[in-house]
């Protein structure tokens, strides 16, 4: 009777020639990335190398789309600028440069608010009325106040700090 | 605008301890504004020097922690301080003594100047 196995090894191809024992359907248990073949592969039985190549090409120009994060050892040539062409940068960055319209600002190293500012004629704001009597003895009399409404403010103790809780 | 921006990073070039030059220039090293001491390496001025870090910093974007925005080169006698700002990259040369935290606070100190100069690059 026949049998549904055989005890000969499988002559698997080893260049890859596709004859009677190759495979029509992928491997489903197979951890191997697979390369899913065209449609054409199976009507085509005489596939050459040169068409396995470039099938090999495609695959790897596809999974190289799909990655984000390629360091490309082979392009770390410096591109070096040629001389006219540097010239030409160099004298166009200077053209815009100067074209940048002047900003008047007080000062452009701090970006920060500053506490002091320029004051123009001093004299003036110096000479100026002083205030009268009335009002400063007022402004002493407020800024006297609010110091003691300050001291007096203090936290009255009502609950305590450590509130044990959750414990049988 | 462009004499008082030059006076303002010579300022900041000569107000910061052993900092030999400062150089903006655009990816491939072309300079846009650049003060330098005479003690400064000539070598380390040019584009090419500077055009490798705009690989470096492409290359070390893809590592995973995101953008790189700063690179600290220390040598013999100098450190080479890179900034990007892509399009623009801005480079400071210094001696190798100098304090690199101070130089890496330049980049906040420089931010005002460079964002003047947004429209110079092509981007």
């Amino acid at each position: 009777m026949g049998c549904c196995c055989s005890t000969e090894q499988e002559n698997l191809s080893q260049d890859g020639e596709v004859n009677e024992r190759t495979r029509l359907l992928n491997d489903p248990v197979s951890n191997t990335y697979q390369v899913t073949a065209s449609s054409n592969d199976y009507g085509n039985h005489y596939s050459t190398s040169a068409t396995k190549k470039s099938d090999d090409h495609s695959v790897l120009n596809q999974i190289l789309q799909h990655t984000a994060s390629i360091i490309d050892v082979g392009a770390l040539e410096c591109h070096t600028l040629e001389q006219h062409e540097y010239i030409e940068r160099v004298r166009t960055y200077n053209q815009r440069v100067n074209a940048i319209p002047q900003v008047k600002t007080s000062n452009k190293r701090h970006h920060e608010v500053q506490l002091l500012y320029d004051t123009p004629a001093t004299e003036r704001v110096l000479s100026a009325q002083p205030i009268s009597l009335a009002d400063f003895n007022m402004m002493i009399t407020a800024s006297q106040k609010v110091v003691a409404a300050v001291a007096q403010i203090r936290v009255e103790h009502k609950e305590d700090l450590v509130v044990p809780f959750g414990i049988p | 605008m462009a004499e008082e921006m030059r006076r303002n990073l010579m300022e900041l070039m000569k107000s910061t301890d052993d900092v030999l030059g400062i150089i903006v220039t655009d990816r491939d090293g072309v300079p846009i504004l650049k003060v330098a001491e005479e003690e400064a390496p000539e070598l380390g001025l040019r584009p090419t020097f500077i055009s490798t870090f705009n690989i470096a910093t492409d290359q070390a974007g893809k590592l995973g922690m995101g953008r790189n925005s700063r690179m600290v080169c220390v040598y013999g006698r100098y450190q080479v301080v890179h900034f990007n700002h892509l399009p623009m990259v801005v480079t400071v040369i210094a001696s190798s003594v100098a304090n690199t935290g101070q130089l890496l606070a330049l980049d906040s100190q420089m931010a005002p100047l460079l964002a003047s100069l947004t429209n110079v690059v092509d981007v």
